[in-house]
């Protein structure tokens, strides 16, 4: 397995922190891509092959869910696996990402919830 | 309203000091000074909230920890640069506000959190932001972590 991941998240630091923590996972990274909204995510996602989007919620001009809609509404972007990694604490809001097949990760994260996460949602059991 | 305050500051405290210590790998522990902070300030961020009730998170980082802050949050050696310390600081403030809400509000309330915004000092944020319902204040690592919950009914 190696994954081509697209960070999408408005804080160019908390970029850094999740793509050091997808690095300390352990997880094959062969092409790590940044956007800082989800206009950003898109034009990526349109330039390049993408296997895994870590997406932010609360984000400027286009937001997390947004981004969300776009993706599932593009049938040639629907090898892309969403996982949503945000702040976000309100089971029922978590529940209605679930429920159109997003996973989710809160932050702060740690690198095993990261990389349990990321696996768990790519059906890969851990080595 | 000493209840109030009560009620909100436990679960203030420890969502501040769980997120300096799992985002930033900074240790706090309640302040042993009162009051917020007037000298070596680094920061002053505000993060607005709306929901079943709408009101503010105020976060300041004095003593000069903010640099440390930026540089374990990115894993680096020295200061980073001041717009990511800016970034880092209001970062913080957003995983603070996002993990203190549903502890006062319930799990299945719902919140749209703003964007972070910076204050030049504590007693404009607050007068901007209105009255502050709960305080804490944490001693972290040489340097000290003023935290304030704005809270409004919902209109």
């Amino acid at each position: 397995m190696s994954l081509k991941v697209l960070v999408v998240d408005d804080s160019a630091v908390m970029r850094s922190m999740l793509i050091r923590t997808l690095r300390l996972s352990g997880l094959p990274l062969t092409n790590v891509y940044q956007a800082g909204n989800g206009a950003e995510a898109l034009a990526t996602l349109s330039a390049h092959e993408v296997d895994l989007a870590l997406v932010d919620i609360n984000m400027p001009i286009m937001n997390g869910e947004q981004l969300i809609e776009q993706v599932r509404a593009n049938p040639r972007l629907a090898g892309v696996t969403l996982v949503v990694v945000s702040t976000e604490g309100s089971e029922t809001r978590i529940e209605a990402l679930r429920a159109r097949g997003v996973s989710f990760v809160h932050k702060p994260f740690t690198p095993e919830q990261v990389r349990a996460t990321v696996l768990k949602v790519l059906g890969v059991a851990d080595a | 309203m000493p209840d109030l305050m009560e009620s909100l500051a436990t679960p203030l405290a420890a969502a501040a000091a769980e997120t300096l210590e799992q985002l930033a790998y900074l240790f706090a522990e309640p302040a042993a000074a009162d009051g917020v902070a007037t000298e070596d300030v680094d920061g002053i961020v505000a993060l607005a909230f709306h929901g079943p009730a709408h009101g503010a998170l105020i976060l300041q980082l004095s003593g000069g920890i903010l640099p440390a802050l930026a540089s374990n949050m990115l894993g680096l050696d020295g200061a980073p640069s001041l717009p990511d310390q800016r970034d880092a600081l209001g970062e913080v403030a957003n995983v603070i506000c996002g993990n203190v809400l549903p502890r006062i509000a319930g799990a299945t309330a719902v919140f749209a959190l703003g964007v972070p915004t910076p204050y030049p000092s504590w007693p404009v944020a607050t007068e901007a932001l209105g009255g502050v319902a709960a305080e804490v204040h944490l001693d972290v690592e040489g340097g000290r972590a003023d935290i304030a919950l704005v809270v409004h009914p919902a209109a």
